[in-house]
């Protein structure tokens, strides 16, 4: 049993032997439990195994279960799981073989933290505390069995603690004790260590919430960190935090505590991954304790670090006494985040291990996890991880290699992207490392640090049953914290023995699982970008198939008009502040234009926040907000501010990458100008002018005031060569390729140094488009009173579409009446025809008319609306029946309700009487209830066989198929014979 | 400890009948300044219900350590007399706790003995070089915690008792000893002493119907052995 007592601090299997001699097993005490939490209980062991969960809160034991755990499986508990709908308090887990266990904690939208089995002890330390910048919840569970009086000991950074809190708990019951920022601690000790008193050890942690890191530029945390308390009989006089960051958007708080009654120094040196000093003016940093003192600086301050650029490593706490005294026990954390989002995680050290374990939570792409792997040794780490699922089937084995005197570190998209859900990664090393992780929101809006937790040294994973595709899509750029962002939503399609699409998640990782071996082939879907290579061909025969990357390119935007082109320059000095002038709004056309797509990507290896993908307009030098219409059209604002000088401005449209990279379109101009001359009218134009049939320029006059020798004519905002007539009026030429598409042209006129003037509009019609045939030709009436609309397609040529606005679209007219048109081609259109239009036979009208300008509508097609032919299923005379003695040729009408199908309005009954041989007839009368009823009225002259059918009239129509009716002769009583 | 000073004053001046009617003259005067060990028996206790469920163990030892002496010294008659001694010791006071998790936990103390003797003399003269003596007397002992050492008690990082502060007990000491004349004005002196006294408790309650108090169950006295020897300067001649 000792062999599994790994010194861990705060996760170690130490507090699990609170209760092992007493019960003959293992306990693990959460305290600060509440509604929000979920604990994951893994069974990382060679054999099965049974765990209890009892929940105890403020008054003692609520409600417990009992689950079986099959090995390595795990299992996820809530207090809802024990009918617990509100919960604060503590929990315990047991079993009697070692577990694998911790908790997750959510509080409001976006906070989170893990929490790890709090140890046992007397004396605990908790290493971190928010100084006068937040309140700290101290949460503390007794697990009896003698009553604990416990005390909160508030430590200043001077060492001073004359601020205790104090509280008597009750065996297996919890408390919370908060201590308010105007505390201002440093750290606290957890005591309840008397010699006159009962052993009482108790189980507790921190919650800090509302942080204010004090670091330039970093803003105050509404993430919460959960700080373990620890016993500080585990203390030693050094100690190794394996993990920080530091960089342009990441900041760590480096704290040591001295935890002896007396002075010392102590000397904190910061690593980098590859093992070399952090940059810095005092690394390490030497400094003087006083007796129970501490000293928290960020590590810009404490090492004076140069690096600015973005590094991570371990940082070393060494005590070296004072004064011919020996070194005392000291204590050590790391508090980090990133500088302009809230999250917040506190570290302690770790020690190293060859087998543990990393328990995983099924999230998406959202929340990312990073590893660290340090390799203290002389030689390196051969390691293996597995990912298994809760459920216990292993996924994925891959192995790494940690080299001696290094750490290794990445994100476990980077390290292992097929570790996602519910499961957990074993790790197993040849050579003990220290190991550590921090999960967080991907938009670092939290942080929580990620512990190595128990992992029986004999627990194997089952073989794979079933094997994985993974890849990651990158872009080529480097982000501003150096590597490649992965980039989100590119989609990926697999074909082979299984077929399958998925798409990168934020990470920028695809994935295909539970395949089977064999061949497939992988292809890229990009939109609106380029993804290389183009695909790839994969082998499965009896493992996974990684690291199949693929990058991304940019497509580069085509720029075809700005709508205006120009704008009045802004005189005052400050544009924006003058009340109505507003930002002049663009449109532009073009081609390749992205919609913008936010997304979120590794934490160490770029900057996750800032990057958008998409198109943005560059006017001049400064991108303006962009709203992405289509793929060829959108629309900009441009302020004021950029107007205040007369001249003409490059405009582009600019495609971004997700690194910050891009690539422009060609230049149009834009101009900002003065007051423009007038334009009253423009005449001489062509008419019709139908778009892309004009072979030759043509002349326009264009009439209006203020023009000069050096007025010019623009079409579509580009000059064309111009004719000075008088200060009225000004010849200018159009171009074919002007008037190629339709839609209207603006004809402005522009002195120099003026915006255009208000344009004219000249219409290019759409040429009229042809109807050559309609599918079906012919259509059956829809006679039910609950049809649907009928479709069709009209073929022809010269359907239209509005470029700037593809909603706008030729349009099919039945019997001159537009109906709901989809626009397939130019050659083809789907019309839906509402079923008013075909309930009655006839021959409908089809045209089609192009959107405006138009010169008339097409030809028209008929389409024939023809009867369906009648079914009767059922007729029904209710139970009449023919009196034998009635006189001859007497009769009576009988009302029948014929059922069946396809009843047209106009449908007839017809009747075949058994008492002659003159044949069908026409019913009396006929009633049509609906296409599937008809009321008929028959004659009833004798007993016998009649049969019904039902006609509809041409065109189409027809008769039904006879169904027979019976009327029996009436039964005489022979009494009243 | 004003009322055991008064009474052991009484009762020596009591047993001292000579005394008055010589008037204590200063003739017979003599100072002593000594320097000497103690060595103090241990207390034990345990710690029940309502405490404890399961017994704590424990024992009390008030530490040894170097004890000076002043006394003054009157001969009554040729065979008896008396004195007034007051003792500093520089000590300290350990708490041991056996019953697991076995602990201990030591407060530096400075004691103060008041005490007021009668001598025997049983052999020689008032001028014999060598003057054997037996002694019995009575005063009070403070058990007085340093400043430092009270703060450390009620510190919960060091003792974490809820209180300590000091213990005034009464004491009843007996022993003998030797004087020597040396000089004219200096003699030479040896003492043996036995000093009883109630044990202590530094403000800590022996019982409690409290659960959750701290106590400190031990009764009883306590005795301490002391040594000393030093020097008699003979303040009448």
């Amino acid at each position: 049993m000792e062999k599994i007592v790994f010194r861990l601090f705060g996760v170690t299997l130490i507090s699990a032997l609170l209760n092992i001699l007493a019960q003959g097993g293992f306990s693990y005490i959460f305290p600060g439990i509440t509604t929000n939490n979920s604990i994951t209980i893994g069974n990382i062991n060679p054999q099965p195994t049974t765990a209890t969960i009892a929940f105890y809160d403020s008054s003692g034991k609520l409600n417990s279960l009992t689950v079986e755990l099959g090995a390595g499986t795990q299992t996820r508990v809530t207090p809802a799981t024990v009918a617990l709908t509100t919960f604060t308090g503590s929990v315990v887990v047991s079993g009697p073989q070692p577990l694998t266990v911790s908790a997750d904690q959510f509080e409001g939208n976006t906070a989170f933290d893990f929490i790890y089995p709090a140890e046992l002890s007397t004396d605990l330390l908790i290493p971190f505390a928010p100084g006068d910048s937040a309140s700290v919840d101290v949460n503390v569970f007794n697990p009896g069995p003698n009553q604990a009086e416990v005390k909160v000991v508030l430590m200043q950074s001077s060492g001073a603690h004359t601020d205790v809190r104090t509280a008597t708990l009750d065996p297996l019951h919890s408390t919370t004790i908060n201590i308010p920022s105007s505390s201002n601690i440093s750290y606290a000790f957890v005591v309840t260590a008397n010699l006159l008193r009962p052993n009482s050890p108790v189980a507790a942690d921190a919650v800090i919430r509302s942080f204010a890191p004090g670091t330039s530029g970093a803003v105050p945390r509404s993430d919460f960190a959960v700080v373990p308390a620890v016993p500080a009989s585990e203390f030693t006089t050094s100690a190794v935090v394996p993990f920080f960051v530091q960089g342009p958007d990441y900041f760590s708080i480096v704290q040591v505590d001295n935890l002896s009654n007396s002075q010392q120094s102590v000397s904190v040196t910061a690593l980098r991954a590859d093992g070399t000093p952090l940059p810095g003016t005092n690394n390490p940093a030497s400094i003087v304790l006083p007796a129970y003192g501490s000293i928290r600086q960020d590590m810009l301050t404490m090492f004076g670090t140069t690096a600015t650029g973005f590094s991570t490593g371990t940082i070393s706490v060494k005590a070296t006494g004072a004064g011919g005294v020996a070194p005392s026990p000291v204590a050590a954390s790391v508090a980090a985040g990133n500088v302009s989002e809230p999250g917040f995680a506190v570290m302690l050290p770790i020690s190293a291990q060859t087998a543990f374990a990393f328990q995983l939570r099924g999230t998406g792409r959202e929340f990312f996890t990073g590893l660290a792997f340090q390799n203290g040794g002389t030689s390196d780490a051969h390691v293996t991880l597995s990912f298994v699922l809760d459920q216990g089937a292993t996924i994925s084995n891959i192995p790494i290699v940690v080299p001696h005197s290094q750490q290794l570190i990445g994100s476990l998209a980077d390290i292992f992207p097929e570790a996602q859900g519910n499961g957990f990664i074993l790790v197993r090393s040849d050579a003990p490392i220290t190991a550590a992780g921090l999960d967080g929101r991907s938009d670092n809006s939290a942080l929580a640090p990620r512990l190595p937790l128990y992992a029986s040294e004999n627990f194997t994973p089952p073989p794979q049953d079933s094997y994985t595709v993974v890849g990651t899509v990158r872009d080529p750029n480097t982000g501003v914290n150096g590597g490649n962002i992965g980039v989100p939503n590119v989609a990926f399609g697999l074909t082979g023995p299984l077929q399958a699409t998925t798409a990168t998640d934020g990470a920028g990782t695809f994935m295909f699982r539970d395949l089977r071996a064999g061949r497939y082939s992988l292809t890229p879907l990009p939109v609106g970008y380029t993804v290389s290579p183009g695909g790839s061909t994969i082998v499965i025969t009896n493992s996974n198939s990684r690291n199949n990357d693929f990058s991304i390119g940019l497509t580069t935007p085509t720029l075809v008009s700005i709508n205006p082109a120009s704008a009045l320059v802004n005189s005052t000095a400050n544009p924006t502040s003058v009340s109505g002038t507003g930002p002049v709004q663009i449109t532009v056309q073009g081609s390749n234009f992205t919609p913008s797509t936010t997304f979120t990507g590794n934490v160490f290896t770029g900057n996750i926040n800032q990057f958008t993908t998409g198109s943005v307009v560059v006017f001049g030098a400064s991108q303006v907000p962009t709203t992405i219409i289509n793929p060829t059209l959108l629309t900009a604002s441009i302020d004021q501010s950029l107007l205040v000088t007369t001249g003409t401005v490059q405009v582009r449209v600019r495609n971004l990458g997700p690194s910050g990279d891009f690539i422009d379109s060609a230049p149009l101009t834009f101009i900002v100008g003065t007051s423009p001359p007038t334009l009253t009218s423009v005449t001489g134009q062509l008419s019709p002018i139908v778009g892309g049939t004009v072979t030759n320029s043509f002349t326009v006059v264009v009439n209006g005031s203020g023009f000069t020798p050096a007025t010019q004519v623009r079409v579509n905002f580009q000059g064309r060569p111009t004719t000075y007539v008088n200060q009225n009026q000004v010849i200018g030429t159009v171009l074919p390729a002007d008037v190629t598409l339709p839609g209207f042209v603006p004809i402005t006129v522009q002195n120099p140094n003026s915006v255009d003037s208000a344009p004219f509009q000249l219409p290019v019609l759409y040429p009229i488009p042809v109807v050559t045939s309609v599918s079906p030709g012919s259509l059956a009436a829809q006679v039910a009173l609950n049809a649907q609309p009928v479709q069709a397609t009209i073929t022809g040529a010269s359907f239209g579409q509005n470029p700037n606005n593809l909603l706008d679209t030729a349009t099919v007219l039945v019997n001159g009446t537009p109906v709901v048109t989809q626009y397939i081609s130019s050659t083809k259109l789907t019309a839906f025809i509402p079923p008013s239009f075909v309930a009655m036979p006839g021959v409908l009208q089809i045209t089609v008319a192009n959107p405006e300008p138009n010169l008339a509508p097409s030809n028209a097609a008929p389409l024939f609306v023809i009867n369906p032919a009648p079914t009767v299923t059922s007729v029904d005379a209710g139970n009449v029946t023919w009196n034998p003695n009635t006189p001859a040729n007497a009769f009576f009408n009988q009302p029948v309700v014929v059922t069946g199908a396809n009843f047209s309005p106009s449908a007839v009954a017809w009747v075949n009487l058994p008492c002659d041989s003159l044949g069908f007839r026409k019913a009396l009368s006929t009633v049509r209830n609906s296409s599937t009823q008809i009321i008929a009225t028959i004659p009833i002259r004798c007993a016998g066989t009649y049969s019904i059918e039902v006609e509809n009239p041409q065109p189409g129509g027809g008769l039904s198929a006879p169904i027979p009716m019976v009327v029996p002769s009436a039964v005489i009583d022979r009494r009243y014979r | 400890m004003k009322r055991h000073l008064l009474m052991t004053f009484l009762a020596v001046l009591t047993l001292t009948e000579g005394a008055p009617a010589q008037g204590l003259s200063i003739k017979s005067a003599e100072l002593s300044l000594s320097i000497g060990e103690t060595s103090s028996a241990k207390k034990t206790f345990t710690i029940g219900p309502p405490q404890s469920s399961i017994p704590i163990n424990g024992e009390m030892q008030l530490n040894s350590g170097t004890m000076y002496e002043a006394r003054i010294n009157f001969f009554t008659s040729n065979r008896i007399g008396s004195e007034i001694l007051y003792g500093y010791q520089y000590s300290g006071v350990t708490f041991n706790r056996n019953t697991a998790p076995a602990s201990s936990f030591s407060v530096p103390l400075v004691v103060h003995n008041f005490a007021l003797n009668l001598l025997y003399y049983p052999l020689g003269k008032t001028d014999s070089q060598w003057r054997p003596f037996v002694n019995v007397g009575g005063g009070a002992v403070i058990y007085r915690p340093s400043t430092g050492g009270q703060a450390s008690a009620k510190d919960p990082l060091q003792g974490n008792f809820d209180t300590f502060f000091e213990s005034s007990r009464g004491a009843a000491m007996g022993g003998g000893g030797v004087k020597r004349t040396l000089t004219r004005k200096l003699g030479f002196r040896a003492d043996a002493d036995a000093v009883f006294t109630k044990v202590p408790t530094f403000g800590l309650p022996e019982s409690s119907a409290q659960a959750n108090a701290t106590v400190l169950p031990v009764g009883g006295l306590v005795h301490s052995f002391r040594v000393s020897a030093g020097l008699i300067i003979y303040l009448g001649k």
